[in-house]
């Protein structure tokens, strides 16, 4: 199985990001791109406590060189650094990112995610703002083409797609693997080989799967692959059953019972839905309020669970509707043959 | 021929001397105009912040073109210089931007006093947050252009009449 990083070497992912932060955290992490080699998952900066990058679900602190180095002799980051990387982030504009930064985060050109915490600005009981933050999590979006198709077959049935729930804990590959399901399916790889693209819709709620610029997704997600930006899933789902006639409606995140309800309307017009949500196992999910009554009525045919082990994404299991495992081998997603790379540096 | 001279002379002096006046009626009148076209400007952001949630970079672009005299000069530099320069916080870009358009146009350290408080807010909170400082400044630079005004046309009629009242007794006393 080739992988390809498509369009964006591994560096340049994570230099995507360094223009969000203050030149001086620049320097330490250009450094680090020398002593940390890519991919790096998350770039950590928490005020008044030292920079750090996750690698390989590893916390790193690095020291003024970019070197990793023990907490202690870690360049610590300034609270105005931290101040600073936001109105980056933001434009100088927080104001025009309010609904984000009332959910918590700012998703960024290329799929990337800045994750928010500090004090919460609240009104009427609900969550008007983050003031104050004190904490960036700047997560690195990556795309990787081919990662899905050891879950194609299982996800087909005479060349027609299964409606499909990939659970998993947070950063456990999900948004990776659905942004290329959604491109194996709009090329038409997903139909069992034979070149016919499903006519796909990408319900893309954080603006983190196909990372729009200008109307052009900046990942790829499919050449038949139409984008709803944006917007609740609920609607967003009315939307493209109402006027795009989609064979398969992709979406991230099962989080809220609108979402539900959305689901249940794809499934009376006869649509498969791929989706996620936040769960470790079937198990689990059966508990959740939000999944117990979806997995109940049997509206995914198929369950595959993801896992990190060592670092390494992958499938820990492929289950059917009904919850019996269909595969139970760990099928890693992340390696196969070497990453065959398109394009050069940025 | 000598009375000709004597007359053009006269009418010499008078004549400068009352220019000399309007310019100086003119000069006086100009803060207020400024302190005006300043608070349009910031209505015109309010908008831009309010309805069109718009970035800052994209929207001090927009007014920069669009926005009356002072407000749009204001708006092109920082535009200009946030683009240049996104690195630095905006705060100390749009400081210097308000010093430069006093050191350009007629405006002092306390009619621009309103702005550099506004400096230090803008783009770092919600929406009706911002709406409330952008909303306190217009009003300062409001009630500072009401002042200036007033002390302004009084100055104005005071150097209409001192220029060609001026050049007169000039004219009378050397003629």
């Amino acid at each position: 199985m080739a992988l390809a990083w498509s369009g964006r070497t591994e560096a340049g992912a994570e230099r995507e990001l360094l223009r969000f932060l203050p030149q001086e955290v620049r320097r330490v992490l250009e450094g680090a791109l020398a002593h940390v080699p890519p991919p790096w998952e998350e770039i950590r900066l928490r005020a008044g406590r030292p920079l750090a990058l996750v690698v390989r679900d590893e916390t790193l602190f690095l020291d003024e060189a970019g070197r990793p180095a023990p907490a202690g002799r870690a360049r610590p980051v300034g609270a105005e650094e931290v101040r600073r990387s936001l109105e980056l982030i933001t434009g100088h504009s927080l104001y025009a990112w309010q609904e984000e930064l009332r959910q918590g985060f700012v998703t960024l050109p290329g799929g990337h995610r800045a994750g928010l915490a500090g004090r919460l600005d609240s009104e009427g009981g609900h969550v008007r703002t983050v003031r104050e933050v004190s904490s960036l999590n700047l997560r690195v979006a990556r795309e990787r083409v081919g990662v899905a198709r050891p879950l194609l077959p299982w996800l087909l049935e005479r060349g027609r797609p299964l409606s499909a729930l990939l659970l998993g804990p947070p950063g456990s590959g999900k948004t990776t693997l659905l942004r290329d399901l959604s491109r194996a399916a709009g090329d038409g790889e997903a139909a069992g080989g034979g070149g016919r693209p499903l006519r796909t819709v990408l319900v893309d709620e954080r603006f983190e799967i196909a990372a729009l610029a200008g109307g052009e997704p900046t990942l790829d997600v499919g050449a038949a692959t139409d984008v709803i930006e944006g917007g609740p899933k609920a609607e967003a789902f009315a939307v493209a059953l109402r006027a795009l006639n989609p064979e398969l409606l992709v979406c991230d995140e099962l989080g809220r019972p609108e979402d539900a309800a959305a689901l249940g309307e794809a499934a009376r017009s006869g649509v498969a839905v791929w989706s996620s949500a936040h769960a470790a196992s079937w198990e689990e999910a059966r508990r959740r309020r939000l999944l117990a009554p979806l997995l109940e009525e049997r509206f995914f045919r198929r369950v595959a669970e993801l896992e990190r082990r060592g670092g390494r994404f992958g499938l820990r299991a492929v289950r059917d509707g009904d919850g019996r495992p269909l595969d139970a081998r760990w099928i890693e997603l992340e390696t196969g043959s070497p990453p065959e790379r398109r394009g050069g540096p940025p | 021929m000598s009375f000709l001279l004597h007359a053009l002379g006269f009418a010499l002096v008078v004549g400068g001397s009352t220019l000399a006046g309007q310019l100086l009626a003119w000069s006086s009148s100009r803060r207020p105009g400024e302190l005006a076209e300043l608070g349009a400007g910031l209505r015109l952001l309010m908008s831009q912040v309010d309805y069109a949630a718009r970035p800052l970079p994209e929207a001090l672009a927009e007014l920069g073109r669009s926005a009356p005299g002072a407000a749009g000069h204001l708006f092109r530099r920082v535009g200009e210089e946030m683009a240049a320069a996104p690195d630095q916080p905006l705060e100390r870009l749009w400081e210097r931007a308000v010093e430069a358009l006093g050191e350009e146009g007629g405006l002092g350290a306390a009619d621009l006093a309103p702005l550099l408080r506004l400096g230090a807010a803008l783009g770092l909170s919600h929406r009706q947050d911002q709406l409330r400082h952008l909303e306190l400044c217009a009003r300062d630079l409001g009630a500072r252009e009401a002042l200036l005004r007033g002390e302004a046309e009084r100055a104005a009629r005071m150097w209409r009449s001192l220029g060609f009242f001026g050049g007169l007794l000039l004219a009378v006393v050397a003629l």
